[in-house]
């Protein structure tokens, strides 16, 4: 444990760190907003000092900037000066600014792509950044299509860099997308690809799709020269269980980057008209065995939903499609949540905390695959992975024995057995089965590791949590505060009548250092003021360390009500600076 | 084609004596291999046998104890003339598929997202589960990709 001294010095570290960050970024924003408007004079006085430096005397429109910036490639005979003026002609869009993005994005803006888009909606992380090698830490937390462009703009000043800080749905799809000669695919999920792929057919754009996972990558031209398009190659969408995610079957850095790079390639190609595209063929990358294969692939369908001689797609019925039914995933990264059990064969990890804290007898069988077992673990478990289960449930058995005999309890089945997984989806399969074998009481832990992180131990954190717009907790002191009456329904809607103010007070005092976080559900009543949900058992408060601040609180603003219970705390700090949590 | 083939390995050897012994039994296959090297396969016990290999890829493999390539030698179906993809298909799935086969097959064709290449030509150019399969033919088996 640190000193007090200790503590006081980092929560003051802490604030002045915050209030740098607020500061840096409001001069980065400064800076962004006076080059735009530098970017606007320049261009718009253009014209006369081409004229007067004579680029038209070249017989071309580049510039002598233009022609030293981009010597190295205007020498190449086979793309010359002709192909540098179509590129800089061209405008390309790149949807995704992740792994397969990141390249693409810095190799269209270096090269002179005359308008570069892109779109993404999510923010950059930690464990993005292997991969994502366009941002930086300094942009943790922070838009990837502000870090991408930020990138691009550093590269390549005289790029127009157009940010759309958006998901690419089917109700902006069509505008944005008719902005630009080429669409770049570097999207994570099979909705988007579809969506893309019909967005492009309908409005005629050439496609440039790349995908990676694991050790390997794909990458082919869609909808380009008479060639087929994604849902030619695919009309019926595969099963959700063949959609891997990188966040979840993982992936090496440089795999997306080989292929965003091939696809940048490609979209440079189609820009400046030189070259054969990849369209009728397909790129497959394998990474490990160090082979690349290209393969011919089917030409146009004509049954294609999209693009086939009776094909009926419209505008109309683009923009009212389901994406997400169609493939039965979500557009967004939010992992997969099954309910295949009844509550009865189910147990939080809360309450798996207290099995072990009274030393009930038990044996924690932890089914995920043994590199993710080797990763973190909890004490005492037994790893035996999904798919081997029915065959080693022998190691179980034995396992019980063993249990049984050491706590000499009178038959086995008074030996609990748990089942934990990454997130609560394969541990109910194995209970499933397990049930079928013959151990019925087998009960899964809600959530797995991740809820046992999040709600028991804070430090299995930093490993497992990857999921996006996850904040890792750590509860370091809390108290709960019942109200001082039975209230008739369960929400709180005067703070202080309800609560002790004195009892509420000291616990403010007490907890509120530089983050709090109010476990209980803020809501808006009809009179408009702002109630707890708090079921009538009291609000927890909590003191917490957090690894990133939340921005967004929907659709909550602070409210008078609320601002009453602050100034009563001693914070020698701006309280309304520090991020207000709250937890359901 | 494949340049090691154990028949000649197992002759190399000066003391070929011993081989008689204990190596027999194995040199039966590598023997009639090297006499029947047409593309029209060759016979092992009065059933015609194909040579082909076999590859899974974008996560496919998974469901062959995650091996990439397979040499195999596949038997002509019993009054059959010719190999076709539909037999292969029923083939791969009883001999190498090792678990989840609904992710690999569904119905007597492969699942949706997963594209077949024989000799590195899209299979819907020629002509899908009828396609004809002859001796030293490669199939890919592909797992679409959607991550990034």
């Amino acid at each position: 444990m640190e000193s007090n001294g200790g503590v006081d010095e980092s929560s003051l570290l802490l604030r002045e760190l915050q209030s740098l960050k607020t500061s840096k970024r409001d001069i980065e924003a400064r800076i962004s907003v006076i080059e735009a408007q530098l970017q606007q004079i320049q261009s718009n006085q253009k014209p006369s000092s081409d004229c007067s430096n004579g680029s038209s005397d070249f017989g071309h429109e580049l510039t002598p900037d233009m022609i030293y910036r981009y010597s190295r490639q205007l020498l190449l005979p086979s793309f010359g000066v002709q192909g540098q003026s179509n590129l800089l002609k061209s405008s390309i869009l790149v949807i995704g600014a992740g792994g397969l993005g990141s390249p693409a994005l810095l190799y269209l803006a270096a090269c002179g792509v005359g308008r570069l888009g892109m779109v993404d909606h999510d923010v950059v992380e930690l464990n993005n950044l292997h991969r994502q090698i366009i941002h930086g830490e300094a942009y943790i937390g922070r838009s990837k299509v502000e870090s991408a462009a930020a990138a691009c703009r550093s590269i390549n000043s005289t790029v127009e860099v157009v940010e759309h800080r958006e998901a690419l749905r089917t109700s902006n799809a069509l505008e944005i997308v008719s902005k630009y000669d080429i669409v770049v695919d570097a999207t994570d999920n099979a909705p988007s690809r579809y969506l893309i792929n019909d967005c492009c057919v309908l409005l005629g754009k050439p496609l440039v799709s790349g995908a990676a996972l694991g050790l390997e990558g794909q990458l082919a031209v869609y909808n380009y020269n008479g060639g087929p398009c994604y849902r030619c190659l695919f009309p019926t969408p595969p099963p959700t269980s063949a959609c891997q995610r990188c966040s979840d079957s993982g992936v090496l850095g440089v795999v997306p980057g080989v292929i965003g790079c091939l696809q940048a390639l490609e979209a440079i190609k189609l820009a400046s008209l030189v070259g054969e595209s990849l369209s009728g063929r397909m790129l497959l990358f394998d990474a490990l065995s160090a082979r690349i294969r290209i393969v011919k692939i089917r030409g146009r369908s004509s049954q294609c939903e999209a693009c086939g001689e009776n094909a009926t797609l419209t505008r109309q019925q683009f923009q009212q499609f389901d994406y997400e039914n169609f493939t039965h995933s979500p557009l967004s990264a939010a992992p997969l949540m099954l309910k295949l059990l009844t509550p009865d064969s189910r147990i939080s990890s809360k309450e798996y905390n207290n099995v072990i804290k009274n030393g009930s007898p038990h044996v924690l069988v932890d089914v995920r695959p043994s590199h993710h077992y080797k990763i973190v673990s909890l004490p005492k478990s037994l790893n035996i992975p999904l798919a081997s289960l029915e065959s080693r449930l022998p190691e179980l058995s034995s396992e019980l024995k063993s249990v049984q005999e050491s706590n000499e309890t009178p038959n086995d089945s008074d030996v609990g057995i748990y089942v934990v997984c990454r997130r609560g989806n394969d541990s109910q399969r194995a209970v499933q089965l397990l049930h079928r074998m013959g151990f019925t009481s087998a009960k899964d832990i809600v959530g797995g590791l991740e809820s046992w992180a999040h709600d028991v131990d804070h430090r299995t954190c930093i490993i497992i949590t990857n999921q996006k717009m996850k904040m890792n907790i750590g509860i370091t002191k809390s108290s709960i505060i019942p109200p001082s009456e039975t209230i008739a329904d369960s929400h709180l809607t005067d703070l202080l009548i309800s609560f002790d103010p004195n009892v509420m007070k000291k616990a403010l005092a007490d907890l509120l250092v530089s983050f709090y976080l109010m476990a209980g559900r803020l809501d808006r009543a009809e009179s408009g003021r702002i109630v707890i949900n708090c079921n009538g058992e009291g609000v927890l408060f909590v003191e917490a360390e957090l690894d990133s601040s939340l921005d967004d609180l929907g659709e909550f603003t602070p409210s008078p009500k609320l601002h009453r219970l602050t100034p009563t705390v001693d914070c020698s700090g701006n309280i309304s600076s520090y991020p207000l949590c709250f937890a359901r | 084609m494949p340049k090691t083939n154990p028949g000649q390995n197992i002759f190399i050897p000066r003391n070929q004596t011993q081989l008689h012994f204990y190596a027999l039994p194995s040199l039966i296959q590598p023997l009639t291999n090297t006499g029947f090297q047409s593309r029209g396969g060759f016979s092992f016990a009065g059933q015609s046998m194909m040579q082909l290999t076999l590859e899974f890829g974008g996560g496919l493999e998974l469901l062959c104890d995650s091996v990439k390539i397979h040499k195999v030698d596949v038997e002509l179906p019993v009054d059959e003339k010719k190999l076709t993809m539909k037999h292969l298909l029923a083939w791969v799935r009883s001999n190498l598929i090792k678990e989840r086969p609904e992710m690999f097959m569904k119905g007597d064709t492969v699942r949706p997202g997963v594209l077949v290449l024989v000799n590195d030509c899209d299979w819907e150019l020629s002509g899908q589960l009828d396609t004809t399969l002859e001796n030293k033919d490669v199939v890919v088996f592909i797992s679409t990709l959607h991550g990034g």
